[in-house]
């Protein structure tokens, strides 16, 4: 923390591993399961939405034993959640960090009388996971077979052609906090950061498609400024960062990005060459070969060791 | 005073008022929108209590003048919109799910699939026109220097989209500024539905206004761009 106690803020970028990914399959056309996709400069890339990213991290708080209001439900005829009581922020690590909206005036009224806020903001902001690569229209088919014979059920009539969109690609996607909101809990926060650590299930899919989310390289700065300053989807497609040409001594005179702000870790550090490794470690940079090191070191000075 | 904001985000989404399975979003911001975004930015609480149903706005908030454009910087990016499908969950019109109430205390308690339309690499113009002791404490915020309670970050519709870059300009780029249709007005491409003041409590006193971009691409805003908020 700065010395005269202003909150800084938390942006970070994560890039993923590449692997052939098909977790994601917001629609079908006909047999097909489609990916969802984005075009960017004339380009088709996959994305994966925010929301399913919170959900993976939720899940693995609830892993991380963190106290959790919120739950899937797995046997209902749709998608389905179950939460245990009101949300309650002072007591479950989800409502504090993703937070929620009653909406129907009579919980509302019963909010209010235990002092309950029935709506609160998240103070968790993660944007879209984007593939590095471009969608090359790849495409893999399979076959359900019929279940047939003695079998006591079945769900289809006839044994169906699957066909299934895949790219082969890295994810990145940039999240940021606001230290004033979370030094309220922070051992909450330090879990969250664990959890992005560590991060699996993003998405659905995995029966069929295992695809981890945890970073293969990070970008972050710590800034008294609301805005990262940067581009946050800075990852270029053979893992590099170009903008990291801008971050140079806080008091050099033409200093555009100070890089004592400045966290980089994973691959890009073990790979950077010796004059860069100098050049980063000399404008202040903090350097990490290993990701999970550098979550660690982040939220003790981000949430206080 | 004058100053002139530059907003960019990888992704953006200004949704009007609408109901049903396709989410549309405006090509730019709403000046009610912005105007909260300038109040956010200058660390100014907008809000009333926020523990009743619907969270009302403060009726003593200070004047600002908006001017909304979309820059002309051929290097950047182009600006797209996308349409991507999600489960969104929702409190479903009619009786669908009302089992499934009791489990989730009040919260949303039916999934259904939506299509969202989101901007791609959104470029904005701001002017803004207040005092000088307004103006100076949106930059401050901006830095970091307000030495004050904040909650949350600035971002640009929905609050998973966050800002790359918000940055007070010096020298204006070329702008297509959002001026509002009025009467007798010739026809023009890229209208849109704007919203110029929520009116929380009472949803008939929200006022909207029907926007076009300029013609051209200028420097200055015409005069008819800029927005007196609040109403």
């Amino acid at each position: 923390m700065t010395k005269n106690q202003t909150k800084l803020n938390l942006f970070a970028t994560v890039l993923t591993y590449p692997a052939p990914a098909g977790n994601y399959r917001g629609e079908s056309e006909e047999n097909r399961t489609v990916l969802q996709k984005i075009v960017k400069q004339g380009q088709k890339y996959a994305v994966i939405s925010p929301e399913s990213i919170r959900n993976a991290i939720r899940e693995s708080l609830i892993l991380l034993n963190q106290p959790n209001n919120r739950t899937r439900l797995h046997n209902e005829d749709q998608l389905a959640v179950e939460f245990k009581e009101y949300p309650n922020p002072a007591k479950y690590a989800d409502d504090f960090l993703f937070g929620y909206m009653v909406a129907q005036t009579n919980d509302v009224k019963k909010m209010r009388e235990q002092s309950l806020p029935p709506k609160r903001d998240s103070i968790f902001r993660c944007n879209m996971a984007v593939a590095l690569s471009p969608y090359k229209y790849d495409a893999v088919f399979h076959q359900s077979p019929l279940n047939a014979g003695k079998s006591p059920w079945k769900n289809a009539s006839t044994s169906a052609l699957l066909h299934r969109e895949v790219t082969h690609t890295a994810f990145q996607y940039p999240f940021a906090l606001s230290q004033g909101d979370c030094l309220e809990k922070p051992d909450w926060v330090r879990a969250l950061l664990q959890a992005i650590a560590q991060l699996n299930g993003v998405a659905g899919g995995h029966a069929r498609a295992y695809y981890e989310f945890a970073p293969c390289s990070v970008v972050a700065r710590l800034t008294p400024k609301l805005v990262a300053g940067y581009k946050t989807y800075g990852f270029e497609e053979d893992g590099s960062f170009p903008e990291l040409n801008r971050l140079c001594q806080r008091n050099s005179s033409d200093c555009d990005l100070p890089g004592d702000e400045f966290w980089i870790g994973g691959e890009m550090v073990r790979q950077m060459n010796e004059a860069e490794i100098s050049r980063l470690t000399n404008a202040g940079v903090h350097l990490f070969k290993n990701p999970e090191q550098l979550f660690d070191q982040l939220a003790n000075e981000f949430l206080g060791g | 005073m004058l100053v002139f904001l530059l907003l960019e985000a990888p992704f953006a989404s200004f949704r009007p008022f609408q109901s049903g399975s396709y989410r549309s979003t405006t090509p730019v911001p709403s000046p009610s929108t912005i105007y909260g975004i300038l109040l956010n930015l200058a660390g100014i609480e907008q809000r009333t209590e926020t523990d009743k149903p619907i969270t009302l706005i403060r009726d003593d908030l200070p004047d600002i003048e908006i001017a909304i454009g979309v820059p002309h910087y051929p290097e950047k990016p182009k600006s797209e919109i996308a349409v991507l499908s999600q489960q969104l969950h929702n409190y479903p019109v009619g009786a669908s799910g009302k089992e499934l109430a009791k489990k989730t205390y009040g919260n949303k308690y039916w999934i259904a699939p939506v299509r969202r339309e989101v901007i791609v690499n959104l470029k904005l113009i701001v002017g803004v026109k207040s005092d000088k002791s307004l103006c100076d404490r949106i930059v401050q915020g901006l830095n970091g220097e307000l030495n004050e309670p904040r909650y949350g970050l600035p971002f640009a519709g929905d609050n998973n989209f966050f800002f790359d870059n918000i940055q007070v300009l010096e020298k204006l780029p070329c702008t297509r500024w959002y001026c509002p249709l009025e009467d007798n007005t010739r026809p023009n491409r890229g209208i849109c539905r704007l919203t110029t003041w929520i009116n929380r409590a009472d949803n008939t006193k929200t006022q909207i206004r029907v926007f076009y971009p300029s013609d051209n691409f200028v420097l200055e805003p015409p005069e008819s761009a800029w927005s007196k908020l609040p109403h």
